[in-house]
């Protein structure tokens, strides 16, 4: 028994996926394609990197041109969903969100 | 055929080719699938999204959904009875706040497990034989006792 609860309490990293498994039930930072980056605690993950976020926060970043100035006015939109299956195919990277600095 | 047929049809278990399983056992689509019967709002990738009630997921998450509202970009609504959705252009799916996630999917998986049929254990050569020789006995201690009786 005492084995067990060694092994268990030790992770092992073999694979940079086993790095996700340390985030598990932390709230993360994941950018996503399409100017989309999402915050929420991750509930569960897999191999294609499909999740499930809870309490995530949506923030979109769309670029616009001021049509006088031509400027780039970068405008963000947020909105906060419960419970959130993501797909993997849409997922470029995935940080605990401290190094974000919030 | 037939009895196969009926079998694949009125069983939890999860059909579709082994790729297909192996994505239902290996990969979160458990738990998409387990929203079946379920109202639910998918975001695509082209910023439409859809409300209505999953029906069916296969192995690759395409997922058909009934009483559906698409909205596209613009805004607009438009209701369809009935709508395939690729896989590849799901972005996020909704998942219903009260559900607890790691419940469903275990309960998902042993949904899909079933019972295995029970079989009768094989028998080693060496217990056959001992069975052979012990119901020999026994016919003979049989044959020896009315024997006996019929003498006495």
């Amino acid at each position: 028994m005492a084995d067990d609860g060694e092994n268990v309490s030790v992770m092992t990293v073999k694979e940079p996926l086993d790095l996700i498994r340390l985030s598990l039930d932390e709230r993360i930072y994941v950018k996503m394609r399409n100017e989309r980056e999402l915050r929420g605690k991750l509930h569960a993950y897999d191999q294609h990197l499909n999740m499930v976020l809870g309490d995530a926060e949506e923030t979109i970043t769309t670029v616009e041109i001021d049509e006088e100035t031509y400027e780039e006015v970068y405008r963000t939109t947020k909105r906060n969903i419960p419970m959130l299956f993501v797909r993997g195919d849409g997922v470029i990277l995935v940080s605990p969100p401290v190094r974000v600095g919030l | 055929m037939k009895i196969i047929y009926f079998r694949v049809m009125f069983s939890n278990k999860f059909t579709g080719t082994s790729k297909e399983k192996f994505f239902y056992h290996n990969t979160l689509l458990c738990l998409v699938k387990a929203l079946e019967g379920q109202n639910v709002t998918l975001d695509l990738r082209n910023d439409s999204y859809i409300c209505g009630c999953i029906t069916s997921v296969d192995g690759y998450m395409n997922i058909s959904i009934t009483s559906a509202v698409f909205c596209d970009p613009q805004g607009h609504e438009y209701a369809f009875e009935y709508l395939f959705v690729q896989a590849r252009n799901i972005r996020y799916v909704h998942i219903p706040e009260t559900m607890p996630i790691v419940p469903t999917i275990k309960n998902e998986l042993s949904k899909s497990k079933g019972k295995a049929p029970i079989k009768p254990a094989e028998k080693s050569r060496k217990a056959k034989k001992a069975l052979q020789r012990h119901m020999q006995t026994v016919a003979l201690l049989d044959t020896a006792e009315k024997a006996q009786s019929s003498t006495s």
